[in-house]
């Protein structure tokens, strides 16, 4: 079978000949780096996505994951590509130095994404979902947010999603009902549903934090305050989402059963 | 359908006990934290999209190449041995147009990465402003523009295989299975035409567009000196200036018309994305073209080539459509807009 992994030359020649990338080596957030660092990443990336990524990309989609009330069962070669992943350090390539990321250009990021998305997508989307959940986190939680879930996300500890779309509420935002009401300690109280959230559930992390968009209530002099329609708040947590959650794509939603583990549990206690 | 490998979840909060949650950010600029994620999201989306086309690609680059069928029109003897699939002109025809759509892709997000790098880091203020610019205007055609035609491509990948390609025994039916989220997660492509047309061209007094047709037209203007890239430099010219007019009729249109013209959305989303690949098709033949002057390994001269020629494919093959598709544009055209629900 041919090899799937997109071909180096062709990514040298957009990186080098097209995109000049090693000219960004000259402003000061990438001076750390040199042609040779981004070429050590990009061979680093091709031989996972080769070794870890690409083999079972087949058996992944033929033995999809399970859920059978409680937990979800993924083949065990997923949570090793991940861990290969992030003990490279790729799950914090976009983050600041300081951070303990590679503070990498978002070209470099992206073609290495390109490398691991050719051998196999539906693994790599646990972590470019998490990528984006903590580069959302590293822009805007508070300080003892940053300290609790910034941190593990990098090191590919803690995994992340975006739970954006309901059940009647797809492509609308303006019409999404996830209510978020301040439970007066600083904490806020979540109800609703999301849907086809990727990566929602399952045993790859330690944990895993959902960055919900929901709509804020306040108490104001005793009366609820329904937060405009035009601007929703978005809040994160570790939710508990207890109820129906699904692993398999052709079943989901329709199981029942309850996920309380994560979430409240694990975040509760480090908070 | 695809993407089997990663837990799709409904996830209900609240429902049998409290749901607890911290906030992120400053109450009610949700959308805002939530945009900001998504410019990259939605590149990677587009990219995710470019590399199953790419794999495709490569499968049945290796199938065309090893598996024997048939004889060419000028060589029908029976007796003479079959040849490989690739010296069929038909199979070029869809290796090549699928080398066009995925490497296409490829360097479609890659540019949007890079003008990431630039709106965050450049020198100058100027600079930084005019890639934030571009970006606003590009991210909605590199999301869906990959995503539309990644499909494409793996169809053609399906139909090298032929009976092979429809099962579960080759890899390319479970790319095309992949590939069909990436129209829909991240913002559908209808979604993403809205943004286009309904927001973005018009964003800043038309600023953003402004900046993303200088920029084509300067890489236009330097293939059109070239030698080889001539045609298509002037190719590439002809349908922005093509695009330019229609982009202003259409955000000129009275208020009366509005929603006629954003009934138009998708047709224009993939009008101005030929231009956009044939920008990037254009800047990979520059590139490729100057390499291929110093060139003189044997292998780095045929990927030269192959550049070379994809471009050339791409702006005969693809880059005219815009011509019809701008005079669609320009009337309005409604007939879809005008079809009554009673009438399906």
């Amino acid at each position: 079978m041919a090899n799937p992994i997109v071909d180096r030359r062709d990514l040298s020649f957009l990186l080098d000949e097209v995109l000049a990338v090693e000219t960004l080596t000259r402003r000061a957030r990438f001076a750390e780096h040199s042609r040779a660092t981004f070429d050590a990443v990009l061979d680093t990336a091709e031989r996972l996505a080769q070794a870890e990524f690409a083999p079972h990309n087949r058996r992944s989609d033929e033995e999809e994951p399970r859920w059978d009330g409680s937990v979800v069962t993924i083949i065990p070669e997923v949570k090793a590509a991940l861990d290969a992943f992030s003990g490279a350090g790729f799950m914090a390539m976009r983050a600041d130095l300081e951070d303990g990321g590679m503070q990498l250009p978002e070209t470099i990021v992206q073609a290495v994404m390109a490398v691991f998305m050719s051998a196999n997508i539906a693994t790599t989307a646990y972590a470019m979902l998490t990528q984006a959940a903590a580069n959302v986190i590293a822009r805007f939680a508070a300080p003892e947010q940053r300290a609790v879930w910034l941190q593990p996300m990098l090191e590919g500890r803690i995994f992340g999603t975006m739970a954006l779309t309901e059940p009647q509420a797809g492509s609308s935002f303006a019409d999404i009902r996830t209510s978020a009401e301040a439970a007066g300690d600083g904490t806020w109280r979540i109800v609703g549903s999301k849907i086809f959230i990727s990566g929602g559930a399952h045993e790859l992390s330690d944990n895993i934090v959902h960055l919900v968009l929901a709509r804020s209530r306040e108490r104001r002099s005793g009366r609820r305050h329904r937060a405009s329609r035009a601007s929703p708040s978005f809040s994160c947590q570790n939710i508990c989402p207890v109820g129906r959650a699904a692993a398999a794509r052709a079943t989901a939603s329709h199981w029942p059963g309850s996920f309380t583990r994560w979430a409240i549990a694990a975040l509760s206690r480090r908070c | 359908m695809g993407y089997r490998g990663t837990v799709s979840t409904m996830l209900n909060f609240g429902e049998r006990q409290p749901c607890t949650g911290w906030l992120v950010g400053a109450p009610h600029e949700g959308l805002a934290c939530m945009f900001h994620m998504m410019n990259e999201a939605r590149i990677a989306v587009g990219l995710g999209a470019a590399m199953l086309a790419y794999a495709g690609y490569r499968h049945s680059l290796d199938y065309a190449r090893t598996r024997l069928q048939g004889r060419p029109p000028s060589a029908k003897d029976p007796a003479r041995p079959p040849v490989p699939l690739v010296a069929h002109a038909d199979i070029r025809r869809m290796l090549l147009t699928q080398k066009a759509y995925a490497e296409g892709g490829l360097a479609l997000c890659l540019v949007a990465a890079r003008l990431v790098d630039e709106a965050k880091t450049a020198e100058a203020a100027d600079d930084r402003r005019r890639a934030a610019l571009l970006l606003d205007v590009l991210i909605p055609i590199v999301k869906a523009w990959p995503s539309d035609y990644g499909i494409a491509a793996n169809q053609h990948a399906i139909q090298i295989f032929g009976g092979y390609g429809y099962t579960r025994d080759y890899p390319v039916e479970q790319l095309l299975r992949d590939n069909r989220l990436n129209p829909i997660h991240e913002g559908t492509n209808g979604i993403q035409a809205l943004d286009l047309l309904g927001r973005k061209v018009r964003i800043y007094g038309g600023a953003a567009f402004d900046a993303l047709a200088a920029a084509i037209r300067e890489t236009s203007a330097a293939a059109a000196r070239h030698e080889d890239l001539g045609e298509a430099g002037i190719a590439l010219a002809l349908a922005l200036d093509r695009a330019v007019l229609t982009t202003k009729r259409l955000t000129g249109a009275s208020e009366g018309d509005r929603e006629r013209m954003l009934a138009n959305a998708s047709l224009y989303l993939d009008m101005l994305g030929r231009v956009v690949l044939g920008w990037t098709w254009l800047r990979q033949g520059l590139a490729a073209a100057a390499r291929l002057a110093h060139e003189a390994a044997p292998d780095a001269r045929d990927f030269y080539r192959g550049k070379l020629h994809a471009c050339r494919w791409y702006m005969r093959n693809e880059v005219p459509l815009v011509a019809h598709q701008c005079a669609l544009l320009d009337e309005l055209e409604a007939t879809a807009f005008e079809m009554q629900d009673e009438w399906f």
